[in-house]
């Protein structure tokens, strides 16, 4: 399946609802503009929310977690991965081992050593951790319409 | 014409040699780098996530800057031609380690060969580079996004006998959990 632009997400989706009879309970999204796609032509059509996945922690994506429209988004801490490049660097540039590889990758025929971070899932119950860490400003979410959803 | 051409890139690269072997010997003494670059980090745009300009950057810079190494971090704005350009600059400052984040394989490839020829090495950062060589990829576990989303998925279809579920996905998915 070719990579879904999420322009093109709310005519499929749209489509989707069409060949179901708008039985649709839930819906997979590669991330939270696609999630927005499918808020969008539910709210359009008038129907209720349905359990709704998506990505990348968006200001967009948290508005419409407040609101009851998406389930939750993943998130990606990136200090994270910024933290564990820095490391792997520094014992690099000093010839010593990488520290805290925890498994790898085939890359062709080489076997790549890897270091992989947890993801973390953010619902309603703990979307203010992205205000403290610096990921979302509050007034990016708490706006408008949204502004009685917040904690 | 090439001879001379050669031989004059041949003097210069033993001068650039000459002064970083003098800058060496100037900060010898004492337990602080030199002043040439040692980490190149070679992200990838600025369009494609917030994260590369509001987080890596300046995170990487604050990381380097505490552990007293000398990095260079440049973004390539999506143009592999510019990636290369500025590998090229960072390796010529006197870099021993690329982190890379792919933009095309082809030109990550290349840096890592350049890399790997001076000694140094490579590390692929978030995106495998596919077809290299690379120390080791630093990532998020993908397994997990997608273990993550169906989860929350099944949470808020509780109840529910025979669901539908819609997949608004970029790549190949594993549908067996529904």
């Amino acid at each position: 399946m070719p990579l879904w632009l999420a322009t093109n997400a709310g005519p499929i989706y749209s489509q989707m609802l069409v060949r179901t009879n708008n039985k649709i309970d839930g819906a997979i999204a590669a991330n939270d503009n696609i999630a927005g796609a499918v808020v969008a032509v539910e709210k359009a059509k008038k129907l209720q929310p349905i359990a709704l996945s998506g990505q990348d922690a968006t200001a967009q994506g948290v508005q419409n977690i407040i609101s009851g429209w998406q389930t939750m988004t993943v998130y990606k801490y990136v200090p994270l991965e910024v933290g564990g490049a820095t490391k792997a660097a520094i014992a690099l540039l000093h010839g010593k081992k990488v520290p805290g590889i925890n498994g790898s990758r085939p890359n062709g025929s080489y076997k790549e050593p890897m270091i992989s971070f947890p993801v973390t899932s953010i619902t309603k119950a703990n979307y203010t951790r992205l205000f403290k860490d610096g990921w979302l400003k509050r007034s990016e979410v708490c706006n408008g319409q949204y502004t009685k959803y917040c904690k | 014409m090439k001879r001379v051409f050669r031989r004059s890139a041949v003097a210069g690269l033993a001068l650039a040699v000459g002064v970083a072997a003098v800058a060496v010997l100037a900060t010898g003494a004492t337990a602080k780098p030199t002043a040439s670059v040692q980490v190149c980090v070679l992200l990838p745009d600025t369009k494609s996530s917030v994260r590369w300009v509001q987080f890596d950057a300046p995170d990487f810079a604050k990381a380097f800057k505490a552990a007293g190494v000398s990095a260079s971090i440049t973004n390539a704005l999506n143009d592999p031609q510019k990636m290369s350009a500025q590998a090229d600059a960072c390796l010529a400052a006197g870099a021993k380690v690329a982190i890379i984040t792919d933009i095309a394989a082809g030109t990550s490839i290349s840096i890592q060969k350049k890399f790997a020829k001076a000694g140094g090495y490579s590390i692929d950062y978030d995106r495998l580079v596919s077809g290299g060589r690379a120390k080791v990829y630093v990532a998020f576990d993908g397994t997990a996004v997608g273990v993550a989303q169906a989860t929350g998925i099944l949470k808020g279809l509780k109840g529910k006998t025979k669901p539908v579920v819609a997949e608004l996905w970029g790549g190949p998915t594993d549908a067996n959990a529904f």
